[in-house]
This record gives C-alpha cells, structure tokens and sequence, in this order.
C-alpha cells in the first residue's frame, strides 16, 4: 500500500482529535435526518438502541399507553408546546406547580382564531399550523375537593372544558384517543385529553 | 381510519384482552431496493452486463425490554433480512422468506451495561457502524474488498454504558466444537479442532470514544474470528453540513502454519473477504460455498491492510456523497494441501480498490431517493490462474422506506 495512502487516512483519524465541538449542521431539514431507531440497531451502543423511540416505528407497545405516546404535541398556552421524547412528555416544570404553589386557576389554550372548512385541525401550535394527523394534548386543571383547590374545574365540568377545546381545534370533529389525570398537588389534578381531528366525511 | 389509529385500537383490544400492560416492545425496519446495471468485466471469464432490481439488506426487526428492577431490563431483539425483488433469501442456501440477521436477548443495566447472547455482528463491525455511506449496496458495501465485516453465531457480548463519553464493549464467539462446519467454513473456527472447544478462542472488542454524537473516534480488534486477526480504527468527523469517515485497519491470518491444518476444501484456511454480499472478487478455481452469493467469494487471504475515507455534504433535503478505499491482500503460498496451485509456487497478492459516488434525496423523514455509481478494480499480481483480475461497475436509483 502506498506511503500517501496510509498518510491521508491517518491525516483524517487525526482531525477526530483536533475538532472535538465541531458546530451542529443546520437546522432547516434536521427532522428528515435524524437517526432512525433501524440505523441505530446496528451500533456499538446497544443500550441506546434498546431505550431509542421512534415515533415513526411500525408498531410500538407505548402506543398503548397515551402518556408515553411519542410524536404528540403539548398545546399548553402558558409555556411552548414541545413534542414528547423518549416515551415521556416533555412538560416543562412550569406547566406544572409553579414554584410558588400558585397555579392559575385555568389552562388557557391556544385556540384558533377561526374555523375553516379544510377538514384539518385549525388550531396554530408554536406558529406552526398541527397537521391532520397529529396527536395533540391538551389538558386542565380540576379539584377534587372544592373547599381546597385552586382549580377552576370540577372533575365533570373539565371534562366539558376539554370537548370544549377539541371543537375549537377541529372543523370536522375529532377523536380522544387517550386521557389520563396527573397530580398536580393535594388533591388538584390536570385532566389530560389526547386527541386527533377527524377528515371530512364523503356523503 | 386513520393509519395511526389502526396500532392504538389494536393496542386498546390487546390490552383489553390481556388485562396486563405488554412489555415494551418495538417493530421497525426498513426496505431497500435498487435498480441498476451491472457491467462486471473480469479478465479471462465472460462478461456480465445486465440490469437487476436489488433488495439491499431490507429488514423487519423487533425488539422489546422488560423492567426487572429500576436499574435492569431483560431485553430481546429479532431481526430478520427479507428479500424484496424475489423473495429468495440466500442465507441459508434455501428459499426463506427470512434470513437471520442479528438476534440475542440479555439484560440491560443502567449501571453495570448490557450482556447478551445471540447471533450478532461483531463488536469489531459494530464499532464502524454508520461510516461506510454505501452500505448493504452492490460494489458499495466495504464488505466487497475488507475482511472483517462478519455476523458471528453464539456471541456473548458485554457493552458498558457511556461513562465521560467512552464506550467499551467486547465478546467472546463460541466455536462449539461439535457445530462446527469445515466444509462450509461458516464457524469462526475453521478446521482448527483443537483451539474451537474453549469458552475465550475467539474474541471481538472495541472502546468508543464520542465527543459528541457526532465526532467519535473508536478502536477495535478480532482475535481469531473467521480465522482473522484484526486491528481497525475508525473515526466520524462532521463539521457543519460536512460528515467525513475514515477507516484503517490491518489484519492477519490466525493461523499462521497454513500446513497444520491440511485443507483440502479448495478454500484455503485464510480469511474470507466477503461472507455473502461480495461481488468482486473470486477465486476461478474455487466455488463459492454454500450461501455466499453467485461467485462472489474470496478465501486464502494471509494478510490485508485496508483503508477507507468517504465524506458527505448535507444541503438541505439533498446529500451528496463520495468514498474511496483500497485493499491490499497477500495469499498462502499456494500449495497441494490448500488447492491454491497456481502452478508459480510462490503466494500471490492482490490490491482491490474501490470508487463510490452516489446523491441522495430525502422525501420525508422516513423516505430517500438515491442513485450512486460504483467502481471496484483488482489487480493480482503472480496470480494469474487464481485470481481475476477485473474492473466492476454498477450505476443505480433506489428507494428506501424506513418504519
């Protein structure tokens, strides 16, 4: 093998030890080049292929459980929605109990301005219009015990306030496909609804 | 319905139907297929030019944990190659629909690492993955030209967890004795009977370095796996929209008396360039075992250093991308035992290198466009009875699907 050869290969292991924080590539297509849950299954890390999700994987037993569903979006007004990760949702603490234990007596959504005949979710999320497909979460606080809340709502009213909320979103109606409730403190909980808008139906 | 609503509702009446929660599992994959033309022209044997549809290493694969404790999982994984074009698998030199492709269950620890059993690449070929950016392709794969890229059965292997940005892993292959097959040369031991019996004959370790997850540099070696001995070291720089691999290593028959094992196969008792995908490269007096490809093998490798660099440039939903390599091969010195009579009496060397370019065009996520040429050239010196000496291009478009 020739010297020149052995040169530029080992030239290039070398620049591994040189740039070390090389910058992030650019992040107008990064969705469409993240790497896929089959691309790690072939690495060294297998821990990191074993606790990888893929939203987009075929099947996955976390699409049992609507918590751990992957790809859902947080509508929250009070903070910036994020997409979950890693099989958790990603609420930011001040979604839950601020830190001075004075939570607001409503969840305000982002509601749409305007329904439109589309057949999609009209609702804007993070400046970005939800596509049809998407699974969104929404949620609201309610009190079990009305003499010690700071929730506005009662169990059966904030389940009004959330159909309420996913018929501002959808033109056409929607489907719960999950809800769950987390404690919030004492006995206040959020009410969790995790819905997808439905398509125009054909006469 | 919506398509992602089918999972949940068959999830909803599973569960149902169960009464319990399922252990976390996960079905994914991917499929590859490629058309393209194929111009193999070897000196002294007739001249392929034809057109394929190629499946390129399509797979379905499942895998799942199950939480002991809070610090350990028991976890699984299956992975099965599937033949997209014609439904054949040659793995096994039958017509599966599936081929087994990596497949182990073990224990996950947070703390301590993972220790699995199974069939699985080497920890020597997982420690490259993802640098060679023409992987599972015809005339792409560095398999074509690199001893080393092997799947072992019975491996053990341990994998730490990530501490300050190292990652260790090795493995021991187990030869099993009275498994093994020598005529088929599908053991990591081939005809040695008296080293294949231990529990420690045969190793493949490595230890990762990552500056982050996109710079990292690691270290691997084989220790008399598919009779090699292999050093190889690897690294991943990307700069910007820039990502560049390089990829060096050296390895070394382990068996360094080529008498002490008197073959008489016709494959010689040196390591295998290629153990099922390889294109390039043949002996003209040997014939490709059983599950190896069409005419695609190379056997009787004493030594070959190797070396590959490629780089890719990201611009946007496109990425372009070229890689070179090269290696360089020296035989046994051919004798009656090992059938490698040239009729020169000396051993033979020969130098393959290749040439790839290919561009890439992301449609989604989950979807790439590709199309890529690709060149190998071996050049055999004192050997012209053995080895063909011959340039092999291919040009194709695919689609990839990855779920």
């Amino acid at each position: 093998m020739c010297v020149w050869k052995n040169i530029i290969v080992t030239s290039c292991l070398l620049i591994t030890g040189v740039v070390v924080q090389a910058e992030e590539s650019s992040a107008n297509s990064e969705n469409k080049h993240q790497k896929h849950m089959v691309d790690m299954a072939d690495g060294l890390n297998s821990q990191q292929f074993m606790n990888a999700k893929d939203p987009d994987a075929l099947w996955s037993s976390t699409m049992f459980v609507p918590w751990k569903r992957t790809g859902a979006i947080n509508a929250y007004q009070d903070n910036k929605p994020s997409e979950t990760k890693g099989g958790v949702n990603a609420y930011q603490d001040t979604d839950k109990v601020p830190a001075d234990n004075t939570p607001s007596k409503e969840e305000n959504l982002a509601m749409p301005a305007a329904s439109s005949s589309s057949g999609e979710i009209t609702g804007m999320v993070d400046g970005k219009k939800i596509e049809s497909d998407q699974l969104v979460n929404i949620r609201v606080m309610y009190g079990l015990d009305p003499e010690h809340t700071k929730a506005k709502f009662t169990p059966a009213s904030s389940q009004n306030e959330l159909f309420r909320q996913m018929s501002k979103y959808c033109s056409f109606g929607f489907q719960k496909v999950g809800e769950w409730s987390e404690v919030v403190e004492g006995s206040d909980y959020y009410l969790y609804y995790q819905f997808q808008c439905i398509e125009k139906r054909e006469p | 319905m919506k398509l992602k609503l089918l999972p949940l509702a068959i999830g909803a009446v599973v569960v149902a139907q169960s009464g319990s929660v399922l252990a976390d599992a996960t079905v994914y994959g991917k499929l590859n297929i490629s058309f393209q033309n194929n111009n193999f022209d070897y000196v002294g044997r007739p001249q392929q030019d034809n057109w394929t549809l190629n499946s390129n290493s399509s797979r379905l694969g499942v895998k799942g944990k199950s939480k002991i404790n809070d610090d350990m999982d028991a976890v699984f994984k299956m992975e099965y190659e599937t033949y997209v074009d014609n439904g054949f698998s040659s793995c096994n030199n039958s017509n599966n629909t599936f081929c087994q492709r990596n497949i182990y269950a073990g224990l996950s620890s947070k703390t301590y690492g993972m220790l699995y059993g199974g069939k699985n690449d080497t920890v020597l070929k997982m420690a490259a993955d993802g640098t060679d950016m023409f992987n599972d392709l015809v005339l792409g794969d560095i398999t074509n030209y690199m001893v080393g890229e092997n799947r072992e059965n019975n491996s053990i292997i341990y994998t730490s967890p990530v501490m300050a940005g190292f990652t260790f892993s090795t493995s021991t292959i187990l030869g099993e004795q009275s498994g093994v097959n020598n005529a088929g040369n599908q053991e990591p031991f081939h005809d040695s009977i008296q080293q294949n019996s231990g529990p420690f004959d045969s190793s493949s370790s490595a230890i990762k370095y990552e500056f982050n997850e996109k710079n990292w540099v690691a270290l691997a070696g084989d220790w008399n796996v598919e009779n090699a001995d292999i050093i190889r070291l690897v690294s991943q720089v990307s700069v910007g929209d820039f990502t560049f691999d390089a990829h060096i290593q050296s390895a070394n028959n382990h068996f360094r008396d080529q008498n002490a094992n008197n073959l008489d196969n016709g494959l010689g008792d040196g390591m295998i360039i290629s153990n099922g995908r390889g294109y390039g490269l043949a002996l003209n007096n040997t014939v490709p075992p059983a599950g190896t490809g069409s005419g695609a093998y190379y056997a009787g490798i004493q030594d070959q250093d190797a070396w590959m660099v490629n780089g890719k440039y990201q611009m946007g939903d496109w990425a372009f991308k070229a890689q070179v390599g090269e290696s360089y091969s020296t035989s046994f010195k051919p004798n009656t035992a090992n059938n490698f009579n040239n009729g020169v009496g000396s051993s033979y060397e020969f130098d393959t290198t290749q040439v790839a370019i290919g561009a890439d065009y992301a449609l989604s996520k989950n979807v790439t466009l590709f199309s890529y040429l690709a060149q190998l050239d071996v050049d055999s010196d004192n050997a012209a009875a053995l080895v063909d000496d011959g340039t092999l291009q291919t040009g194709g478009v695919g689609l990839e699907i990855k779920f």
